[in-house]
């Protein structure tokens, strides 16, 4: 865990600190640092959510999160409505969602919706930015959200309930029950949303409501680990999502008749075991996805069905202090239909990985190989190589170096009509670099622990050939291999921290500089070369401001987005956008239970905006919701 | 070093780095633009504009020269066109403008562009035929229906149920012939009744039809990209009969079957362009205009000048070009349009 956030857990979660008053730990549990699920890859910048931003917003999608906190832009289609990630200037297939370990995206369109992520189901959340396909595989091209589960042994039981009410959207509940002994720890988290999104906009000077865009669903997830001893242990996790939304018209548009289903069930089964310099871990995966589509516009409804199985055993090593090896499989199999395809599809891929680390007094370096085989055997060989080093106690770096790709989604090979069965994966490189400052040390105030101050500035590199698109052929529409692309940019971030006796207060500000144009084309007289891709801001900037005193605690949130290019020859672009927002908590405890009131102000300045182009954004809206948690006082056990 | 000096080079470095920032906003192309249109030379090109963005446009080309005026329906009236312009009719100095995501079509006067009305109440319109002086028909892509307007009071009127998605029309001795991109059949619509009276069986997917000099119906079918390849059907509209069907390669999607001046020669897309005579017996085996790398997407014929008009809509996301060609396909020339431009009308034709 980063000091900051030690720091923050420490000091701004009175809930979870006196929480744990009572507890007392009776086994002193081996965690398995080594595996990749569990360690920062070497040179890679990363991101973990604060519990204290993620606690504040528990009614709200991973969308709203990443849109607010970091440098990705959301292609959002509207409150409820599809959200998808760019980052570091690739499309929204570039950028993994990983549940502990394992990808989201829906295998037959490659999309991760991250509007169906809800933020309450999560509570270790974290960026890591840039390709690493020689880690995570297809897909890791620009970045990997990572969605891990917390196990929390000789845990307090205790019940947290919440619910929210916003003006323009509905209401959200969510709530975690959890459970401990010195063996097995458990929990029970779910989620309902029921909104009409019946929001006011305004379009030509006329004020409009949305119609037909309700967003109704539910999700429970449930995380379940037994130890058999301190080194090994056992978990089963499940998780069932059903969403139930109506597509709301464009802006153009009277009327949409159009409604989405999506129907999600996912089971993982994750053995760990660790021995004093050796480690293995045994994860596998099976989900089940259906996602109904229909409106007026169709001949008939579209029923897209896919079964995935997912087995990965790594086993890493400890061959001194300086040296550690780790080695893996993955075995992937895919069973995929739908209305669009003339049979079923299965693809079978297989991958074996192998990385080393070496690491010695404050520099580590982690060369790491990845190959791929399938029935379609086309992924190419991927590599990378990460470095970091602390130069003095204010100053470090880290780089790294990788093969990217991406390969075909099965709608992308089979669709009917349209599919192309010869389509070559996505594939280049990508690099990065970033420079990590400690300003107080800098500064030779490092006298009071209280203040911490950072920053970081990372510039990227990346080239991505085979670019994938579609394109209409008269009447049908078809993917080639279209284009090359070129991204580089930087990202700069910086955290401020102070804490008192009185006070707490923190302060991040993060700026994204973005450029990723077409390099080349197949398309004669293509004038989209040279030029910045659509959607992808070349300016994101924002901040966020939290203070607490006393019961009360204040969050202030600024997001800025960029022009966006809407046409490829960069001729017709959105408008950038100034987003706002203002968040009031206020806590209380009675007896051993914590309280806590909020109301939220989301586009407080009222600002009339596009994300996407005919999706019209709620003006000024108002939320209110309560968090309660109670707690079973616990005996100690020792 | 000093911290300060380490310091003070890196933030000169990233400021450096920051001073060559891009621009985000387009240079400016703003002009002052003048739209007269032509009766006897002009021609107005659809421009679809992406699926879902509400940026369809309408240009206007002149008939001479390299440029033309870009999204003139705008000009005129001071607002969008909508989502996917698909088509344009013109009926009694008016303009029909089918724009199908939008599910209107907007009524212009055929020269000023001036919004005379908006017809609504369809589901996903395509073409617009007249078939008497007051009476129309639309072709529909998802309603699995063919709709009556009335051509004075600009409204549906009516239905003719038809499976799958109705596309282009020609009207020929009383009845109107359907063709359908979602079966393997010719609709015939009897246009005093409106009934369904006939289905032709001819190949998967008709998206385009035309009439030749000896009143033979020429249908172009584009496939599936699959089982069903690309093909081309002459039918004998007297009696109902297919009297030639000539099939393409697989993986070959033909569309946008125009005819010449006088009807004796044919046109269309299949990546290149092609020709061939209404007496041939086979498929041309070599392209009358090889489009190098464009994307062909739209075709017409101007009567006026013999001339091939072909857009290329290059990715579908940036505006478009159009390319005119003599009747030996040498390239006279080409224009500027807007995004995805599709569908040609000249305006003497």
């Amino acid at each position: 865990m980063q000091k900051p956030l030690f720091i923050f857990l420490l000091l701004f979660f009175p809930l979870l600190t006196q929480g744990q008053t009572d507890s007392t730990i009776t086994l002193k549990i081996v965690e398995i640092n080594s595996v990749r699920l569990f360690s920062k890859a070497t040179g890679f910048s990363e991101t973990k959510i604060d519990s204290i931003s993620l606690s504040k917003i528990k009614d709200q999608s991973l969308g709203y999160l990443l849109s607010q906190n970091t440098s990705a832009f959301i292609k959002n289609y509207g409150p409820g409505a599809l959200s998808s990630i760019t980052l570091r200037g690739g499309s929204a297939y570039h950028t993994l969602v990983l549940w502990n370990g394992f990808s989201l995206a829906n295998p037959m369109n490659g999309v991760m919706d991250v509007s169906l992520i809800p933020l309450s189901l999560f509570e270790n959340i974290s960026i890591q930015y840039g390709g690493s396909s020689s880690q995570w595989g297809s897909g890791a091209i620009s970045g990997a959200i990572h969605l891990n589960d917390n196990t929390n042994f000789n845990q307090q039981s205790s019940v947290r309930i919440g619910t929210r009410f916003n003006s323009s959207s509905g209401l959200v509940s969510f709530g975690k029950f959890s459970f401990g002994t010195s063996k097995f720890s458990s929990t029970l988290k779910y989620f309902q949303v029921n909104e009409n999104n019946n929001y006011k906009f305004e379009l030509n000077g006329l004020s409009k409501t949305q119609t037909h865009a309700n967003n109704n669903g539910y999700g429970i997830i449930s995380e379940n680990t037994y130890l058999f001893n301190a080194t090994t242990n056992i978990s089963f996790n499940f998780w069932h999502q059903y969403s139930n939304r109506q597509i709301a018209p464009l802006a153009s548009q009277i009327n949409s008749s159009a409604v989405q289903r999506d129907n999600n069930l996912r089971y993982s089964l994750i053995y760990k075991t660790s021995k004093k310099k050796s480690g293995f871990i045994f994860r596998n995966a099976f989900f089940n996805e259906s996602i109904y589509y229909n409106d007026n516009s169709l001949l008939y409804p579209s029923l897209s069905l896919c079964k995935t199985f997912i087995s990965e055993p790594e086993y890493s090593i400890s061959i001194n202090h300086f040296h550690t090896l780790q080695a893996g499989l993955n075995l992937t199999k895919t069973r995929a239909i739908t209305t669009e395809y003339i049979d079923h599809k299965t693809i079978s891929r297989e991958a074996i990985f192998l990385s080393y680390k070496f690491s010695k007094h404050n520099f580590s370096v982690s060369p790491s190989v990845r190959k791929e085989y399938s029935n379609l055997n086309t992924a190419p060989l991927t590599y990378s190589i990460g470095l970091e080093q602390t130069l003095t106690n204010w100053l470090s770096y880290s780089g790294n170096y990788n093969t990217i790709y991406r390969n075909p989604q099965i709608n992308d090979l089979y669709w009917n009509p349209g599919g192309n069965i010869n389509l070559l994966p996505e594939s280049g490189h990508s690099e990065d670099g970033t420079l990590s400052i400690d300003v107080i040390r800098l500064m030779d105030i490092t006298k009071n622990d209280s203040t911490h101050a950072s920053f970081e500035f990372t510039f990227f590199n990346k080239n991505i050939d085979n670019w994938i698109a579609w394109t209409p052929r008269g009447n049908i529409w078809y993917p080639m291999n279209i284009k090359s692309v070129h991204s580089y940019g930087s990202e700069t971030f910086i955290h401020l921290l102070k804490t008192n006796k009185f006070l707490s207060a923190k302060f991040d500000l993060f700026y994204a500089y973005t450029i990723s144009e077409t390099t080349s084309s197949r398309i004669g007289n293509d004038a989209s070369v040279n030029k910045q891709l659509i959607y992808v801001p070349i300016h994101k900037a924002g901040f966020n401001f939290f203070i607490n005193y006393k019961s009360y605690s204040l969050t202030y949130n600024f997001t800025y987005t960029g022009n966006r290019f809407t046409s490829t020859d960069n001729l017709e672009f959105l408008v950038a956008n100034k987003i706002h927002s203002l968040q009031i908590d206020y806590s209380f405890q009675l007896k051993n239970n914590q309280f806590s009131l909020f109301t939220r102000i989301d586009n407080l300045f009222n600002e009339k905006y596009f994300v996407v182009a005919n999706r019209p954004q709620p003006l000024r809206n108002y939320g209110f919701g309560i968090v309660m948690q109670f707690n079973k006082k616990q005996t100690k056990i020792n | 070093m000093s911290k300060m000096k380490i310091t003070s080079l890196l933030f000169s470095a990233i400021i450096l780095f920051f001073g060559s920032c891009k621009k985000d906003t387009p240079a400016d192309t703003t002009s002052t633009v003048i739209f007269n249109a032509s009766s006897t030379t002009g021609a107005y090109i659809a421009n679809e504009g992406q699926f879902n963005n509400n940026n369809a446009s309408l240009s206007y080309y002149s008939g001479s020269g390299n440029s033309s005026t870009t999204d003139v329906y705008n000009l005129v009236n001071n607002s969008t066109l909508g989502d996917i312009a698909q088509s344009l009719t013109k009926i009694n100095n008016k303009l029909f403008i089918v724009v199908n995501n939008s599910t209107k079509i907007e009524v212009t006067d055929l020269i000023t562009l001036k919004k005379i009305a908006t017809i609504t109440g369809l589901t996903s319109p395509r073409y617009l035929l007249p078939v008497t002086t007051n009476k129309a028909y639309v072709s529909d892509l998802s309603s699995g229906t063919v709709s009556i307007i009335n051509l004075s009071s600009y409204s549906v009127t009516g239905t003719i149920p038809i499976t799958g998605s109705s596309e282009q029309m020609v009207y020929y001795n009383g009845k109107v012939y359907v063709t359908n991109i979602a079966t393997s059949y010719l609709y015939v619509i009897d246009a005093a009744t409106d009934n369904l009276t006939d289905s032709i069986l001819i190949g998967y997917g008709g998206n385009s039809i035309s009439i030749d000099k000896n009143n033979k119906l020429w249908v172009l079918c584009g496939g599936d990209f699959s089982a069903n390849t690309s093909t081309l059907h002459k039918v004998n509209p007297s009696n109902g009969l297919v009297e030639m069907s000539l099939t393409f390669a697989p993986s070959t999607y033909a569309s946008r079957l125009n005819m010449n001046d006088v009807k004796d020669e044919l046109y269309f897309l299949n990546t290149n362009v092609y020709k061939m005579s209404i007496n041939d017996t086979s498929l041309p085996t070599t392209e009358f205009i090889n489009a190098n790398g464009k994307s062909f997407y739209g075709l017409g014929y101007n009567n006026t000048s013999n001339q091939i008009y072909v857009s290329d809509a290059i990715d579908f996301q940036q505006s478009g070009r159009v390319y005119r060609y003599n009747e030996n396909g040498t390239e006279l020339g080409n224009f500027g349009a807007g995004i995805s431009p599709g569908y040609f009308l000249f305006l003497n034709n």
